[in-house]
């Protein structure tokens, strides 16, 4: 059996237009960070230079996380560490500005080797390492000690099914604990990035978030878990790149579910969101929006869609679905129950 | 208990030094490097003018391929290398893909960090710019609308694995490993895994990624990877005077199945990924831990994982960049980890000829093992001049050897250590 021993997470709860396109008029709203400078856990001055907003706040979590637990170095240097990440451009225009102003100078007709010669002095030293995929990882790693078998997942929402199973399949395998993050950065490129495989033309809600789950074989000591993972399963089709229409296939993933809860997620715009919620009635399940609490959380919607079924665990709800879909229309499945 | 096998039954590759898989062993014999003057990219005006890159035009491959993925491949690079791989194969893998089931089949790719090729856009990004517009959401916005779920740039990084997906039915799962330098060799490894966990039965796994684009370029020369040296990079994996890598482009994918498929179906497997070591440094994002702890521990946790003993292994191909931080610190963790044995084990990296592709830097160098294993030859490190240590049996000619067994070694900027054990099917 795998438990969910515990979680942090971050989200942003305020939200501003950022605009994309002049021309074609296209704006989002994103969620904007903030950054808690003076908790213990942040970041160094100098690796502070080389993050992502959203892998400064993971750091954080990360932390404050496993300062609950007494894992030894050993424990921690075998431990497993699977992480999804969303977008990897924090800032483009601030590290390239210098670049593109070169472009914007240079006449067509002009010297190659001169513009070149420019392009090469603008450009920052540091961007191959701000823009590292595996960045979170890599410095959950160096902050919190974890040296086991490792992956970073991308970068649609199904990485983080993805990352759990791996999780959950280490924990299967014999390992004691597995470390499973999320994080999504929300700008204009992720927007960008996801616009084109909507099927409706997006007014769209993105948010920068992520978590952190420990996965854990046995009850902890004191008995103390949050709630056992008792189903992941995922859609076997092929997704077709070349229709843009969502085909909601979530009712044969819950066919033989008895859970007394859903939580969803996938959408990044109301219309969406909505119609999934008319879809998900028909099945008679109370249901709750991760969408409507958090707008489009990217990689963390099944995290804080967990995080949110714990709450409702809490409370006495015995069994929850907690379903996704990515932005190609791939869906998941994990229930979590009581224990 | 006995573990169950995972074989590789098939394999393609498009690297800088072979058009497909069948090219690699005339390149390995002749001694060809791809290290020539940067077509695609402007190089005038840096301090650093040589890459390797696949010079020849790949669009003949897949001219049969959907009007949008060609379109998208023109400018994602990444993209193209895939689509030409599947492309080169297609006709020969035809007898498998018939084989697979939906439900059982998955793909795992490593994918390189997505770069806007700036320099296809000069015109546009200037021309946005005067009208005071910011100039790559404009672009990339202009650029992407079109009716399906294919952008022109900027594509979840996930459409690789998906593409194969669609071409090889794999409806299990779609996944994409982002491991910077080891990507391609966690996908194996993972791959590998899937079908032990019950997950797939058969897994399509491997990686694509190109540094030949104008902010990756910049900024790996700019981070001091690659020499800035005006005649040419001079990649010299574990010579004294090494001081960077050559920047690579490559694709490819092997095709894993569990033991089962393969007896069920009566397939010839051509080698076995006998098992894997994957851990994390924890050090530092820019730099290597040079107590080698967890590097080491990745290439012992490969061999145990695989129930080999160090004299079983015949040869090891070793991640070898040129770059100061790496290559020396590898040996000593293969000395560490392989005992008296590292000594004698004929050891080289193949980077000074197809140059370093990052996320698929692994499957580059696994594809290239599995063809050393069928021809029973061992690579020499090519521009090995000043060994940085005399205790290895750094490879200084081509060598006519059986090879058995093998591991292969991929480290990753951040720490990342990832080995694979492999073995000669065909023997």
């Amino acid at each position: 059996m795998t438990y969910i021993l515990d979680h942090s997470s971050f989200v942003c709860d305020n939200f501003e237009d950022e605009k994309i396109s002049e021309l074609n008029n296209i704006s989002v709203k994103i969620g904007k960070l903030s950054l808690d400078h003076d908790s213990e856990f942040f970041p160094s001055r100098s690796d502070q230079k080389v993050m992502r907003d959203d892998v400064k706040m993971s750091i954080v979590t990360a932390q404050e996380l496993l300062n609950k637990y007494n894992f030894s170095e050993k424990s921690l240097s075998n431990m497993p560490l699977f992480v999804s990440n969303g977008s990897f451009f924090g800032n483009f225009e601030k590290h390239l500005s210098r670049v593109l102003n070169v472009f914007k100078e240079a006449t067509l007709e002009g010297s190659r080797i001169e513009v070149y010669k420019k392009i090469y002095r603008a450009s920052p030293p540091l961007l191959a390492i701000e823009t590292l995929t595996n960045s979170n990882m890599s410095f959950i790693a160096q902050y919190a000690g974890l040296k086991g078998n490792n992956a970073t997942f991308g970068n649609t929402s199904i990485s983080t099914y993805y990352a759990l199973k791996q999780g959950v399949d280490e924990i299967k395998n014999g390992e004691n604990y597995c470390w499973v993050s999320s994080s999504n950065g929300a700008n204009i490129y992720s927007h960008i990035m996801n616009r084109s495989t909507s099927e409706v033309e997006l007014s769209g809600i993105e948010n920068t978030g992520g978590g952190h789950i420990i996965l854990s074989k046995k009850r902890h000591k004191d008995n103390k878990v949050l709630c056992k993972i008792t189903k992941m399963t995922n859609t076997k089709k092929v997704p077709n790149l070349f229709d843009k229409t969502i085909k909601r296939t979530w009712n044969e993933l819950l066919k033989s579910s008895k859970s007394e809860l859903i939580i969803f997620s996938g959408a990044i715009d109301k219309r969406v969101n909505y119609k999934d919620e008319q879809y998900l009635k028909t099945l008679n399940i109370p249901t709750i929006s991760i969408f409507e609490k958090y707008g489009f959380l990217g990689v963390s919607n099944l995290i804080f869609g967990i995080i949110e079924g714990i709450k409702h665990i809490k409370n006495g709800v015995k069994s929850i679905d907690v379903i996704d879909r990515d932005v190609y229309g791939r869906e998941s499945l994990i229930t979590i129950e009581l224990c | 208990m006995l573990k169950n096998k995972v074989y590789v039954i098939e394999y393609e590759m498009i690297s800088p030094i072979a058009l497909g898989k069948d090219e690699f062993i005339e390149s390995i014999i002749s001694n060809k490097s791809a290290e020539r003057v940067v077509d695609r990219v402007n190089t005038d005006g840096f301090p650093f003018k040589k890459a390797a890159e696949v010079k020849k035009d790949l669009s003949f491959l897949y001219e049969n391929e959907k009007e949008v993925i060609k379109k998208a491949s023109k400018i994602d690079r990444k993209l193209e290398l895939l689509v030409a791989a599947y492309w080169k194969s297609k006709k020969r893998l035809e007898p498998i893909i018939n084989l697979l089931k939906e439900e059982e089949t998955g793909t795992i790719l490593g994918i390189g960090s997505d770069a806007l090729p700036l320099e296809f856009f000069e015109e546009e990004i200037k021309k946005y710019t005067l009208m005071g517009l910011n100039p790559v959401p404009e672009l990339e916005t202009y650029l992407n609308s079109n009716s399906s779920k294919v952008n022109m740039v900027n594509n979840p990084y996930d459409i690789h694995s998906l593409y194969l997906a669609e071409k090889f039915k794999a409806g299990a799962f779609q996944k994409s490993i982002l491991t910077a330098c080891v990507s391609s060799t966690q996908a194996i490894a993972l791959g590998y895994q899937s079908i032990l966990n019950n997950e797939a039965k058969v897994v399509i796994a491997g990686g694509t990624d190109s540094l030949v684009n104008l902010v990756p370029l910049t900024s790996f020369g700019k981070l001091g990877v690659i020499p800035e040296t005006a005649t040419g990079t001079e990649c010299t994996p574990f010579d004294l005077n090494r001081n960077g890598t050559l920047a690579g482009e490559a694709a490819g994918f092997v095709i894993l199945a569990s033991e089962e498929f393969v007896n069920q179906n009566n397939l010839q497997p051509l080698g076995q990924i006998m098992g894997y070591g994957n851990s994390l440094d924890g050090y530092k994002i820019t730099a290597p831990d040079p107590s080698g702890i967890s590097m080491t521990k990745a290439i012992e946790n490969a061999l145990s994982n695989s129930g080999l003993k160090s004299s079983q292994i015949d040869y090891i191909n070793a991640h070898g960049t040129g770059t100061r931080h790496n290559d020396e610190l590898e040996l000593r963790c293969i000395g560490k980890a392989l005992g008296e044995d590292a000594k004698k084990i004929p050891i080289s990296s193949t980077k000074d000829r197809h140059g370093h592709a990052i996320a698929a830097a692994g499957i580059q160098e696994l594809c290239l093992l599995l063809e050393l294993m069928k021809h029973e030859t061992m690579p020499s490190n090519l521009k090995l001049k000043s060994p940085c240590s005399e205790e290895f049996n750094l490879l200084r000619e081509n060598k006519k050897k059986k090879i058995t067994y093998a591991l292969t070694n991929n480290f990753a900027f951040g720490g990342i250590n990832t080995v694979l054990a492999i073995k000669n099917e065909r023997i």
